[in-house]
């Protein structure tokens, strides 16, 4: 069972190409389990057709203590099993203890059964915490994903969510697999990419190019690939899917100091004209 | 705060609401673990001289048992049921809802919380004693701070001649309970009007009447500083700094006459009580010199291991008084480092031509062990808590308890202060030179 944690920025399309990327999995015959690790508990809506998903933390809250695993797992497209940890009300409690609390539950119910051949975490924006670094302590996932873009903050984020993988990767078995780019079209953005992830000794494992298609299947629920599968787009998240079983490229990452971080994004051009090309 | 701790004399910021339990029929009600409060019982509690307080023991104190769905929701709602089910099961006169740290990481709105509760039968404040902020002084200060600023009114009379004492830390300092009644006799019999908001009958009442008073007395070298800083602020009230709880002749005279002078106070009759007990003072000692003549052997000097506080007032009292020498002293309750130069200056001012001691400021209090080990070479007298006791046996010195925890006995109404505490310290101090026979014998 390989256990994969994607991370990325806030709103970069971490979610979006999980489960396309897990849609992708199951083509190849593949046995997966995705457990959305974030409040908002929107990581599985694709899989499962919307936010038909009651979170582990909500069963805990309503009913003091979890059953049986059917409770809090369902079956999605391709037979993927469906976890969402939620979280506390906004504003309210310790989100990152809630995905400790939750993780701890599937572990404690059995969850992790040994017929999955990958099970994915799909983490809340930033390593904030200790919470939030839980899939990648104490030997669970293995293998970091992490989805950028040749957007700035993006990048900020990407190195800064490195520098956690080095901490854990340090004491444990947990190591970058590569970054995964959800493009935003931005200039010389592969180029940017590659660059960027040489300099963390990583590599990019896959270019998603953007595509409205995207948007059109998200508005419909589902992955690109359930909603248009014989469309360009899909063969991408095949593609992907593909890049990732077939990955043995795994490496502590070398985080870079901001100042390296900014040479590089001068060098490609990002920081000349940021009053007219800054998207976030 | 020190990187690690042996031998802790203090417990953490929730330590204090043995300040709150001190202020007859004030319940505390804990957000916390189960087992935050037992930590501090350990310290200031049964072995703390056998002191549980009254009424509220700390067994009957609402506690959230503040869990992992808490910590994962949010507690602010469990805080709030529990502070409900007090106002409804229990007979007292204020709540004081306070946090420990898991509450204050997750970020419980516990001000909230009480102000929920306005216009209640018994009225709520909160106070936020967070372990990994400070220590029980500071969840002392935290205490006494929403107290003033969540529960006293303003008033109009003042009472020139009314003092609050403050500077005493309730179970902290061990001898809190009869030292005040001591002080508050004494205070009487000179002129004053002591308010004590602590100890037997003692209580909400006494609170109210904080901001009427003449002035402030700190009796410390550094607690309780900031309480009176505030209340100067607040209410335009002075406040006197005595730096220590006197103990003997020496100290207590000079007290006396400090506090006549400020409050202007009858000279005369303060006069008069001076020698009345200086007098009796003497005659208790001459009836003892016959027994100490007969030790073999007399420590000449001393170590101090423990609070500012008491440390101030045995110095004080063994090289004005007694004539001993300080080896070195261990200040173990974490003073702010803005506030050590005056405890370092209050130390060294004794009558004594070389003050060639050490003062040292630490929390570990297992280094005081280490060092006294390594270093010690002549049989003295070991000032501490019960955890010296053990250290003090080792090195054949004698050992006196002073401050918490202070041990598996009953305290009763023990105390040090005044002139009597000077007769009762002097007669305790020789007693164990007599009695313990790796010390010292009896010929």
């Amino acid at each position: 069972m390989r256990q994969i944690a994607i991370y990325g920025k806030g709103g970069i399309g971490k979610s979006t190409t999980t489960q396309n990327l897990a849609a992708g999995l199951t083509e190849l015959g593949k046995k997966l389990m995705v457990v959305g690790c974030d409040p908002k508990a929107d990581s599985t809506r694709l899989l499962l057709g919307g936010l038909a998903q009651k979170t582990v933390l909500d069963t805990i809250r309503e009913e003091g203590n979890i059953h049986n695993l059917e409770q809090i797992i369902k079956n999605g497209f391709g037979n993927i099993r469906c976890v969402e940890s939620g979280g506390p009300e906004p504003g309210v409690g310790c989100a990152g203890r809630g995905i400790i609390t939750s993780i701890g539950t599937l572990e404690g119910m059995g969850a992790y059964t040994e017929d999955l051949d990958f099970v994915f975490y799909d983490v809340l924006g930033d390593v904030v915490c200790g919470g939030f670094a839980m899939p990648i302590r104490e030997g669970k996932a293995q293998e970091i994903y992490i989805v950028a873009s040749g957007e700035m903050m993006a990048l900020y984020a990407a190195n800064n969510i490195c520098k956690g993988i080095r901490k854990y990767a340090l004491k444990g078995g947990v190591r970058l697999g590569g970054i995964i780019c959800n493009s935003r079209n931005v200039d010389r953005e592969e180029e940017l990419l590659k660059a960027f992830a040489a300099e963390l000794g990583s590599q990019l494992i896959y270019f998603v190019p953007r595509d409205n298609e995207v948007q059109r299947a998200e508005i419909h629920k589902q992955t690109v690939i359930q909603y248009n599968p014989k469309h360009g787009q899909a063969q991408q998240y095949r593609n992907l899917a593909e890049a990732i079983e077939k990955n043995e490229m795994l490496v502590i990452p070398k985080p870079m100091t901001q100042e390296r971080l900014e040479e590089i994004l001068t060098e490609y051009g990002l920081m000349d004209n940021l009053t007219d090309d800054y998207r976030i | 705060m020190a990187e690690c701790i042996e031998q802790s004399r203090v417990a953490c910021a929730l330590g204090g609401i043995y300040t709150a339990l001190a202020i007859d029929r004030v319940l505390p009600v804990t957000h916390t673990g189960p087992g935050c409060l037992a930590q501090a019982q350990g310290i200031f509690g049964r072995v703390n001289g056998g002191q549980s307080p009254v009424p509220f023991e700390e067994s009957v104190v609402p506690c959230t048992d503040f869990c992992n769905t808490d910590v994962v929701f949010g507690g602010g709602e469990h805080l709030r049921t529990v502070v409900e089910k007090a106002i409804e099961y229990y007979d007292a006169d204020l709540i004081i809802a306070v946090d420990g740290c898991t509450a204050e990481i997750v970020g419980d709105d516990i001000e909230e919380v009480a102000d929920s509760f306005e216009g209640s039968r018994i009225p709520v404040i909160s106070a936020k004693l967070p372990g990994f902020v400070g220590n029980n002084l500071f969840g002392h200060s935290q205490i006494l701070k929403s107290i003033i600023n969540q529960f006293l009114e303003p008033t109009n009379e003042v009472d020139p001649l009314q003092v609050n004492v403050f500077g005493i830390v309730p179970f902290y300092d061990t001898f809190w309970h009869g030292t005040l009644e001591r002080l508050e006799e004494l205070l009487i019999a000179i002129g004053l009007h002591p308010n004590i908001i602590y100890g037997h009958r003692h209580g909400i009442e006494n609170v109210k009447k904080i901001p009427s008073a003449g002035f402030n007395l700190v009796l410390a070298p550094w607690v309780d500083l900031d309480i009176a800083e505030i209340l100067e602020k607040k209410y335009g009230t002075p406040y006197l700094q005595f730096d220590n709880v006197p103990i003997g002749p020496t100290e207590t005279t000079k007290f006396i006459r400090t506090l006549v002078e400020y409050a202007h106070l009858d000279q005369i009759a303060a006069e008069s009580y001076i020698r009345k007990n200086e007098d009796r003072y003497y005659y208790y000692l001459n009836r003892q010199q016959p027994f100490i003549y007969s030790c073999k052997y007399v420590p000449k000097d001393f170590y101090f291991i423990g609070s500012a506080s008491a440390a101030v007032s045995i110095t004080r009292f063994m090289v004005n008084d007694m004539g001993s020498v300080p080896l070195r002293i261990y200040i173990t309750d974490n003073v702010p480092k803005e506030r050590q130069e005056a405890v370092r200056a209050s130390l060294y001012d004794v009558e004594l031509e070389d003050k060639d001691y050490e003062v040292i400021f630490t929390e570990d209090g297992g280094l005081a062990e280490a060092e006294l080990r390594k270093e010690h070479e002549s049989r003295s007298v070991i000032f501490g808590s019960n955890w010296d006791m053990l250290t003090a046996r080792a090195l054949e010195c004698a050992f006196i308890p002073v401050c918490a925890p202070y041990g598996q006995t009953l305290l009763g109404t023990k105390n040090y202060f005044g002139y009597e505490g000077g007769i009762d310290l002097f007669s305790d101090y020789y007693g164990e030179i007599s009695v313990n026979p790796q010390v010292a014998f009896i010929g």
